[in-house]
């Protein structure tokens, strides 16, 4: 008898959009108290961005537009998320496009994208503009509504890890986003929040987000980016290897992509252990285009890259499961 | 439209549109013929412009050429005798080109000008096992290559607007709209949109054809 099992997900793709758009605004509340009304505005526009697309798209499929599908607005939201407040409102928008037409609808619309639609369009975003993607304002600057032109930025410290240096950034700072980084993504603790809260609601897988953090965490203990540490056996330099290992998993948007992007339904392969590695993989294919990359976010570059595999993750596991219970029955 | 021209175009829309390879029927838009080159290397004005140079040396040549020289050859050696061809007419086609263009700007193009001698808009041919008159090889090399050079210049002009605001290296507007458009994932995605847009403008074209033609005013 072969065996197939399959977790059975027992919310629908639509709820976690839903719960998503709405986790998006606790750190929108953040973010408006770190930077003033800007992060507002730039999700406001991220949203009816993809509302027109949705919209637009409705209306050259001629089908009708679905009020209640929240999808494109949820990937709206992580991409204008992981975006500094400081982005022009253009950047934004060319994001947004590329995430919801391209990322989701030229597959065929919700439910049939093979990429998270929010990464693609971060990445079309980082590539094209890097000097605006990847530099912030310091937290607690407020911004002006209109052009960033005279705020001071900087580098975040994914910059300075990748120097092989320290960020000086203090444990409680860490947790609470009182960092220059991107929007959503500095503020650990309220992540960690939401990651229970979908939980509770059963709205997230957890095996895929827990190999990946594992994933990420092996490699960054076992080659930390430190230039105090040389290269040495990982039972060397523990406490040295465990406060880069901090700050790795706590910038760079590890964390938020393991709540929010990795868990992501439609891309998600469905057996546990596809899951798993796929969590893995994904992990180190993030982390190396961390290391060795250009940009210092590597995560969504990661996820686009393992995303072209996953179906055949699943496949082949699910193969290589059956057959070894037909050979385990023949014995 | 004349009654009588949309009913003869909407009897003949098949014959017509499998013909017409530069709107109808464009190599690259409903076939996705020499997407290598355009994606990657036509990346500005100048080098769609020496891309299209390239092409318009080569394709028609090489297929009246292969067209005499496959008759007397089995069918399991066609691609290597247009892939041959291809290869020694490119010898003379690169120095024709670096004496009209500068070195750099030839450069910049990189492999993707001698990977012309085996792009299939340009061998494609030997796949059919009929063998292929020299007057049509003619007339089809010049009709692919027009539509190639078509959507080639559009692209990257429209590549370099976007990506850097100038034409042809002349400064026209300021802003960047979509600097990925330089980059061969933004080739990919123009080339993506203009097929769409293209495509409905051709099925627009032919419904209205149809719609003209059964009219009974």
């Amino acid at each position: 008898m072969n065996e197939n099992k399959t977790l059975q997900i027992p919310y629908t793709s639509p709820d976690v959009c839903r719960d998503i758009f709405l986790l998006m605004l606790p750190l929108l509340a953040m973010d408006v108290y770190l930077y003033g009304a800007r992060p507002a505005l730039l999700c406001l526009v991220a949203v009816v961005t993809a509302g027109v697309c949705d919209w637009l798209v409705g209306l050259l499929r001629r089908r009708p537009f679905e009020r209640g599908e929240l999808s494109s607005e949820a990937f709206a939201l992580l991409v204008a998320m992981l975006m500094p407040a400081s982005v022009d409102y253009y950047v934004l928008i060319v994001a947004v496009l590329a995430a919801v037409m391209i990322g989701k609808e030229a597959f065929g619309g919700y439910g049939h994208y093979p990429f998270h639609p929010a990464a693609v369009g971060y990445v079309v975003a980082a590539v094209g503009w890097p000097e605006q993607v990847f530099v912030y304002p310091a937290a607690g600057t407020q911004l002006p509504l209109g052009s960033c032109a005279a705020v001071t930025l900087s580098e975040g410290s994914g910059a300075v890890l990748k120097n092989g240096g320290l960020p000086a950034i203090s444990n409680i700072d860490l947790w609470l986003g009182n960092y220059a980084g991107p929007m959503g993504v500095t503020f650990n603790l309220v992540i960690l929040a939401c990651l229970l809260f979908l939980i509770a609601r059963r709205r997230t897988d957890l095996i895929a987000p827990a190999c990946f953090l594992l994933a990420c965490a092996a490699v960054v203990f076992v080659a930390p980016r430190l230039g105090d540490i040389p290269l040495s056996l990982p039972w060397q330099y523990v406490s040295q290897r465990l406060t880069v290992l901090k700050f790795e998993l706590l910038s760079g948007a590890v964390l938020f992509a393991a709540v929010f992007l990795v868990p992501e339904p439609v891309t998600l392969p469905r057996h546990p252990v596809s899951r798993a590695v796929y969590g893995l993989l994904l992990g180190f294919a993030s982390m190396m285009f961390r290391y060795y990359g250009t940009y210092e976010t590597g995560v969504c570059f990661g996820l686009l890259a393992v995303n072209s595999v996953s179906g055949w993750i699943d496949r082949a596991v699910t193969d290589l499961i059956q057959r070894k219970g037909a050979r385990g029955h023949e014995a | 439209m004349k009654l009588k021209k949309a009913q003869y175009l909407s009897k003949n829309m098949e014959a017509i549109a499998r013909r017409d390879r530069i709107l109808l029927n464009n190599p690259v838009i409903m076939q996705g013929m020499g997407l290598a080159p355009l994606v990657v290397a036509a990346t500005t004005g100048r080098s769609a412009l020496i891309l299209s140079v390239a092409v318009l040396l080569l394709l028609t040549p090489t297929r009246m050429l292969a067209a005499l020289a496959a008759r007397p050859v089995p069918y399991r050696f066609r691609a290597i005798v247009y892939c041959g061809i291809a290869g020694v007419l490119y010898v003379a086609v690169y120095l024709l080109m670096r004496g009209w263009f500068e070195v750099e700007q030839t450069l910049a193009v990189g492999m993707y000008l001698p990977l012309l001698c085996v792009e299939p808009l340009i061998i494609k041919r030997y796949e059919r096992p009929r063998k292929e008159p020299v007057l049509v090889a003619l007339q089809k090399g010049l009709y692919i290559t027009g539509g190639y050079i078509l959507i080639l210049m559009l692209m990257g002009c429209l590549r370099e607007l976007l990506a850097t605001g100038t034409l042809f290296g002349r400064p026209v507007s300021g802003v960047h709209l979509l600097p990925v458009a330089s980059l061969p994932a933004g080739g990919f995605i123009l080339v993506g949109v203009l097929c769409a847009i293209w495509r409905g403008a051709v099925r627009a074209y032919k419904n209205y054809v149809h719609r003209e033609a059964n009219r009974t005013v």
